[in-house]
């Protein structure tokens, strides 16, 4: 019965094998190859036309990680208090900086430097592209300024590419040369905008630095009036301000018993949701009542990062620090004839500092800069300061280094 | 007429000579190879009825065959035979047909003449020549595989409550997981075969149906609803012949890359010569939902009765309760017939359901012909399609401000405004699915020792989902809408072929190869519009401000195999091979994967010292690989479009990328051994079972200072260990003529172990406070724990970072008994335990932190009349613990979770023929109950209960609609 077969499976044997062959061979890299769409693939963005996209994408990375930096540092510090249903808002309330809780602001705030960084490289490299005088390299410095400094602002300590534990004085000083290239090609290109921007980021970081005379004179180059913003928007869910959503959307935090309150400034607007104004009279933790900020009212309200008014303040300060306290308090009224309020008067430089402190932080309310302001001042709250959940015995001054650098860099070593 | 068990002895004893010519008649009768030409002077005919001996009920394609002739068919629509052109003088036929012993008959032929003989077989859970397509290349008999295969033979739980596949396989197989996840109808199951092994590649089983692969994508879930629909509940149970299950690496080896998470196949019914049968099948019940929550909280948390709550809820129902019996109603209708050359079977169904939540619940529609063309002995054609239509509605569940019960179970403190929590089922959530499946198989057998298999389908869905909140919605006052529309098609091509050939000194060899190749074509388009002018139903674009997207995902695959089987005296089997394959998504430095694969099966009973009670007893061993292919695009470093500056086109880094990236693997060992003993009356199946996936497909953090750490990269590093044990026992305690009493106990272990990450990595956080950690099962729960829980009197202890437990069961039971009395009555249960793992009680863990968790509010009262500086007096520091919400969390929450639970129990009753008249063959009437009992001290909502569900690896119960109990009746007719 088989005999009449014979040959054929032997062939069909043969056959098997060589398709084995064919299928082993280099045809299978064809055979199964795909082009997905919707996807860049990184070679695709060394071209000329698209410097505009990529310089675009370091602001909306810069975007991304600000609002979520202002609602950490409005709980850790005594702009707001924490009052939400996840555990961090309330651990945050309290003072509490766990480095699992922070391993996003630090994340995503090294992605917009290094999108910023490697993409100055690239717009070098690009051919086609002019880099010399363009705007848009001063404002891929810009990002990379801003990123760096508000890495030192926000965390006790900072790492670069897998080094070691550095303090916060090495991400200012990798901030101030990108801030000066950015002035460089502003100034080429006529870029007024761009070169107060960069002016403000450099009068920021030298007061980081302690370095008052530099700060103020970089200050005082830039107008009261002038405003950069960190853009947010509703036309995607990416731009959507998070200080808006934990405060409008989910009542994760509440002004009640902060100094917003007590000022009544319109630098610090809030609503009182107790009256019923509110979807919700209480916060999210389900007993606290909702102060709701009013200083962002919309999803895609903007968040200033360098403004002229603080500018005038800085000047202040570093003028209090020298001990001329009329100079002072005139940059400080300045600030307040601009949101319509009346002057204040101090009688000497310690008088001066505390109007100081409370104009910055009216003026930088939910900005995400206060909780540095209270550790270069080593502000008595964060020795166990409290707002509305009892305070620890100190209080979080900086964010430490996130867990997840700690488990990757093994440069680093987070025992406490 | 009855069987006498001594043939099977004979049979046994006859199966025992020229097992080369035994394994070619099996192929013979199993292409329905007919009759050999003899002329009619000598040669008479057999005809009869093959009938379940147990029930009575017809058994349709049975296989009839006179081993010493080749002479072979099956049984037709009604069970009913003829072998024509039977030799005359003494014969021994041989019924066969999965589910079921075999049985062999003598039988005297005489010249010219019709010889009767009916047949009726008794159920046996394991048959050495029961013909297993799975997992083999080719067809294989139970007796030459060495690795275990599990069978679900429908047509035996006809009588139960079965509403879905998952329903079919759940507490039936050992080694298969389901868990319920959620009492919406239509949320999928989570099933696992042999425990989670792939951190990041999914443990989801591939699914085919007659030789189709299935999509393996959920209908999408989310966040408003917290759950996912499952593909898999398009099929109609009704339509379901069998099920094979093979649960490890070792058996999918020929299934290539992504198969390492087991395989399922379902075969749907064919049709069977003769004149046409109707079945019609109608389910009328109820879904209820009992007392929700703590004993103690009498109100069952507002949602059995919300009456009671201070301040009133004014939109609480009349009833007076938020739950209500959900009306089901499914109807079935199928025919099937056919002739010699062309056997059809054609079914319909329509199917509603109603959730215990108002508005709540599913209905569907579906249609299937599946057809064969046999225009020769030795070619077989078979068609099938399914078209199912399905809509669920859905309520907003789960961790969500919006959801229903959240908003229920918090009273005035949700989200809904003055308490009115009717209003959160404003929120419309749907999903409608369109589901096509259909395939084409060939078997070409050319000649007795070469067969050729080829299968050709597509799976083709589209779903859409639908979000809609209205214009004064009390959430988003100016209301949105979103559209989500998933069309996926996953198409199959198989060929396999396999020759035998005889071999000198009782050897005998099968030599197989074939090929696979899939493609999968996946489309997401979203569109999503907020902002409405005023009232009205709306569309997308009624929005003042619309967000679109559009994701599209397109993978290939393939592999070719080769295998090589040796017998030995029809005893010994050993059995090599390995796949090849290529996948879209390996790195572009990787190139193909080899899977290897070798197994070994020993029929020890066919030794003649073998006692003669003793029926079958296999020795089994086997060892292979398979695998799990990357995502499309993670080997790829590669930037994505995005809006910034407040509209404008900007990219954006997503992903890192890896080109040297490949599968993961996964390479079990499995040994064990199946036995059939005093004529199939007990039966045992024991495997142990030893897996590690290496290379495991881990989602490794880029340090953050790098620029990157956002992301996370997949990279082949980590491996993971699962190993346990699988028994499964049946035994027939009573088989007489008027009384059959069946019991069938499934006991299934699964110690899984992540052995490694990646150096300096210490965990990987899964979701939910589930994490994957060296040294723990794949996930286990770490959070804060209470250290001095007993201690009185004192501030509770808490330390963060504890371990708390695995997330998934690590040992199930199932318990199956059936009583058939006087063939007419017939009484079935099962029940199930799953236990060994923890759940955290998110629910719980939030109304305490409310003070509305009845069992704490006795330590709340009494913390808060403490004085201040004695504030635990009294107390337990665990009860302070877990009641108070300065020291509790997440972690002091979740708790063991093991639980009992009574599946399913019926009463069937098959009215007597007598009553029937000559119209109806058969009718049966079954009252069925589904979740009547639950056992467990997990003080939950549910056990089983689960945020995300079926689309999650991590467990976490969080607000979700506990599973319901089922009430159902019955009708089934036959003419």
């Amino acid at each position: 019965m088989t005999n009449r077969y014979n040959v054929q499976p032997r062939t069909t044997r043969i056959a098997v094998l060589a398709l084995t062959v064919v299928a082993m061979s280099g045809c299978s890299d064809k055979l199964f190859s795909v082009t997905n769409p919707g996807r860049i693939q990184d070679d695709d963005l060394n071209n000329p036309q698209v410097v505009d996209a990529l310089v675009t994408g370091m602001s909306h990375d810069f975007s991304v990680v600000h609002d979520n930096n202002a609602v950490d540092v409005a709980m850790l510090s005594d702009e707001m208090a924490g009052t939400g249903n996840y555990e961090e808002t309330r651990l945050e309330g309290r003072g509490i900086a766990r480095r699992e809780d922070f391993n996003y602001n630090y994340e995503a705030l090294h992605r917009a430097r290094w999108v910023a960084e490697t993409g100055i490289e690239r717009m070098k490299a690009i051919e086609g592209f002019t880099y010399e005088g363009n705007r848009l390299s001063g404002r891929a410095n810009l990002f990379a300024g801003m990123s760096n400094r508000m890495l030192g602002e926000l965390f006790c300590a900072v790492t670069y590419d897998g080094s070691a534990a550095l303090p916060k004085s090495a991400a200012f000083e990798r901030a101030i040369p990108f801030y000066e290239e950015a002035l460089h090609h502003a100034e080429l290109a006529g870029d007024q905008a761009l070169i107060h921007a960069a002016l403000g980021g450099l009068a920021q970081t030298y007061l980081a630095l302690g370095d008052g005379a530099k700060a103020a004179e970089y200050a005082a180059q830039v107008p009261t009036d002038f405003v950069q913003f960190a853009l947010y928007s509703p036309n995607s869910s990416d731009e959507e301000s998070q200080v808006w959503s934990y405060t409008h959307g989910r009542n994760e935090m509440s002004a009640y018993n902060t100094f917003a309150v007590i000022a009544d400034d319109p630098r610090a607007p809030y609503t009182d949701c107790t009256d019923g104004s509110c979807k919700a009279a209480e916060s999210a933790d389900g007993s606290s009542p909702h102060y709701r900020q009013e200083k962002y009212p919309e999803v895609g309200s903007d968040i200033p990062v360098v403004k002229g008014t603080e500018m005038r303040l800085i000047q202040a300060e570093v003028a209090i620090q020298a001990g001329r306290v009329d100079e002072a308090m005139q940059h400080i009224n300045e600030v307040r004839s601009v949101h319509g309020l009346d002057p204040l008067n101090a009688s000497n430089a310690e008088s001066a500092m505390e109007v100081l402190k409370q104009e910055r932080f009216l003026t930088l309310w939910l900005e995400g800069r206060r909780l540095f302001d209270l550790d270069r001042w080593d502000d008595p709250f964060l020795q166990g300061g409290t707002i509305f959940y009892p305070g620890v015995a100190e209080r979080a001054r900086c964010i430490p280094l996130p867990e997840t650098e700690c488990d990757t860099n093994p440069k680093v070593a987070c025992t406490v | 007429m009855t069987f006498s068990f001594k043939e099977t002895t004979h049979a046994r004893s006859c199966r025992r000579q020229a097992p080369i010519g035994r394994m070619l008649t099996a192929v013979v009768s199993m292409a329905l190879l007919c009759n050999a030409p003899l002329t009619a002077q000598q040669t008479g005919t057999i005809q009869g009825q093959v009938t379940s001996g147990t029930t009575a009920e017809p058994l349709v394609g049975a296989q009839i065959v006179i081993e010493s002739s080749g002479i072979g068919t099956l049984t037709d629509n009604r069970g009913k035979y003829t072998l024509a052109a039977v030799p005359a003088g003494q014969q021994e036929v041989t019924f066969r047909i999965i589910g079921y012993g075999t049985e062999t008959r003598p039988v005297t032929v005489t010249v010219g003449a019709t010889t009767t003989l009916d047949v009726q077989l008794y159920e046996q859970a394991i048959e050495m020549d029961a013909v297993i397509v799975t997992g083999t290349a080719g067809t294989a008999r139970r007796r030459e595989i060495g690795n275990s295969v599990a069978q679900v033979d429908v047509q035996q739980i006809e009588t139960s409550p079965i509403s879905g596949v998952s329903d079919v396989l759940q507490g039936r197989v050992a080694g298969v997981q389901i868990l319920g996840n959620s009492g919406m109808v239509g949320t999928g199951s989570t099933i696992r075969l042999r425990g989670n092994k792939s951190i990041s590649g999914g443990n989801s089983p591939l699914i085919y149906v007659d030789g189709v692969r299935l999509t393996s994508r959920d209908y999408g879930y989310s966040d408003e609803m917290a759950q996912a629909a499952s593909p898999l509940a398009d099929l109609d149970p009704n339509d379901i012949d069998r099920i094979e299950i093979v649960k490890g690496a070792a058996a999918t080896t020929l299934y290539g890359t992504e198969a390492a998470g087991g395989v399922i196949q379902i075969f749907t019914k064919k049709g069977a010569a003769g004149e046409p049968v109707w079945n019609v099948s109608v389910d009328q019940g109820i879904n209820r939902m009992g007392h929700v929550g703590p004993e103690s909280d009498i109100s069952g948390m507002n949602l059995n009765d919300c009456t009671v709550q201070v301040p009133a809820d004014p939109t609480c129902p009349e009833s007076g309760s938020w739950l209500r019996d959900g009306y089901v109603q499914r109807y079935n209708l199928s025919v099937r017939g056919g002739g010699e050359t062309m056997t059809y079977y054609v079914s319909g169904n329509v199917d509603s359901e109603e959730g215990v939540i108002p508005t709540q619940g599913a209905s569907s529609w579906g249609a299937r012909g599946n057809f064969s063309f046999i225009p020769s002995d030795d070619l077989r054609f078979q068609f099938n399609s399914n078209y199912v239509r399905r809509d669920i509605n859905w309520v907003p569940d789960g961790s969500n401000a919006e959801g229903f019960i959240t908003n229920v179970l918090r009273g005035d403190r949700g989200s809904t405004p003055d308490n009115r929590d009717l209003e959160a089922l404003d929120l419309e959530l749907g999903t409608a699915t369109h589901r096509f499946i259909t395939g084409l198989g060939v078997n070409w057998t050319p000649m007795a020792s070469m067969s050729h298999r080829l299968n050709v389908g597509v799976d083709y869905s589209n779903s859409e989902y639908t979000e809609y909140r209205p214009w004064l919605f009390y959430y988003l006052e100016d209301g949105n809408r979103r559209n989500t529309q998933r069309t996926n098609r996953v198409m199959t091509l198989d060929y396999s072929g396999s020759w035998k050939t005889s071999l000198p000194a009782s050897l005998s060899s099968t030599f197989s190869w074939g090929g696979q190749a899939y493609d999968d074509d996946y489309v997401l388009l979203s569109g999503y519009g907020e902002g409405f002018a005023g009232p009205g139903d709306k569309v997308v674009d009624s929005g003042a401000r619309t967000e679109s997207n559009e994701n599209r995902v397109h993978t290939t695959s393939g592999g070719l195999f080769l295998q090589e089987m040796i017998g030995w005296d029809d005893r010994l089997f050993l059995t090599v091979g390995g796949r090849w394959d290529g996948f879209s998504s390996f790195g572009e430095d990787f190139g193909m994967a080899f899977y290897p694969k070798l197994s070994a099966s020993y029929m020890i009973s066919e030794h003649a010292i073998w006692p003669e009670w003793w029926d079958a007893m296999k020795l089994r061993a086997a060892i292979g690989e398979s695998g799990r292919a990357p995502g499309p695009f993670d080997a790829l470093r590669t930037w994505s479009s995005v809006s910034g500056d407040e509209g404008q086109p900007a990219v954006t880094p997503r992903s890192v990328g890896a080109p040297d990236l490949g599968p993961e693997r996964t390479r079990e060992w499995e040994a064990g051994f199946e036995a059939a003993l005093l004529n199939g009356r007990v039966t045992a199946d024991f495997t142990y079972y030893n897996q590690k996936t290496y290379d495991a497909l881990v989602p490794v953090q880029p340090m953050p200072s790098s620029g990157l750490g956002v992301f996370t990269q997949l990279r082949n590093v980590g491996e993971i260990q699962n190993h346990g044990t699988e028994t499964m026992l049946s035994f027939i305690p009573v088989r007489t003529d008027n009384v059959n009493w069946d019991v069938g106990i499934r006991y299934a272990t699964t110690q899984s172990e992540v052995v490694s990450l990646i150096e300096g990595l210490s965990s990987i956080y899964i979701g939910w406070r589930n994490e994957a950690r060296p040294g723990f099962a794949l996930p286990s729960y770490f959070h804060n724990a209470v250290m001095n829980p007993d201690a009185v009197g004192v501030e509770p202890i808490i330390e963060n970072d504890q371990y708390i437990g695995p997330a998934y069961p690590n040992s199930t039971w199932g318990l199956n008994t059936s009583i058939a009395l006087w063939k007419s009555l017939t009484l079935t249960a099962l029940g199930e335990y799953q236990g060994g793992h923890y759940l955290q009680n998110g629910t719980g863990y939030q109304q305490m932190r409310r003070g509305m968790w009845v069992p704490c509010q006795g330590v709340q009262a009494e913390y808060e009349a403490n004085p201040d500086n004695d504030k635990f007096a009294g107390l337990r520091a665990g009860d302070v613990a877990k009641c108070i919400p300065d020291y509790s969390g997440y972690g002091i929450w979740t708790m063991p979770a093991d639980f009992f639970k009574l599946r399913s129990a019926s009463i069937s009753y098959q009215i007597p023929d007598s009553w029937l008249g000559e119209r109806l063959n058969s009718a049966t009437v079954t009252l069925q109950g589904r979740n009547l009992l639950t056992i467990t001290d997990y003080d939950g909502l549910d056990p089983e209960a689960a945020q995300d569900g079926s689309s999650a690896l991590y467990r976490m119960e969080y607000y979700n609609i506990p599973p319901f109990r089922s009430y159902i009746v019955n009708f089934r007719v036959a003419f």
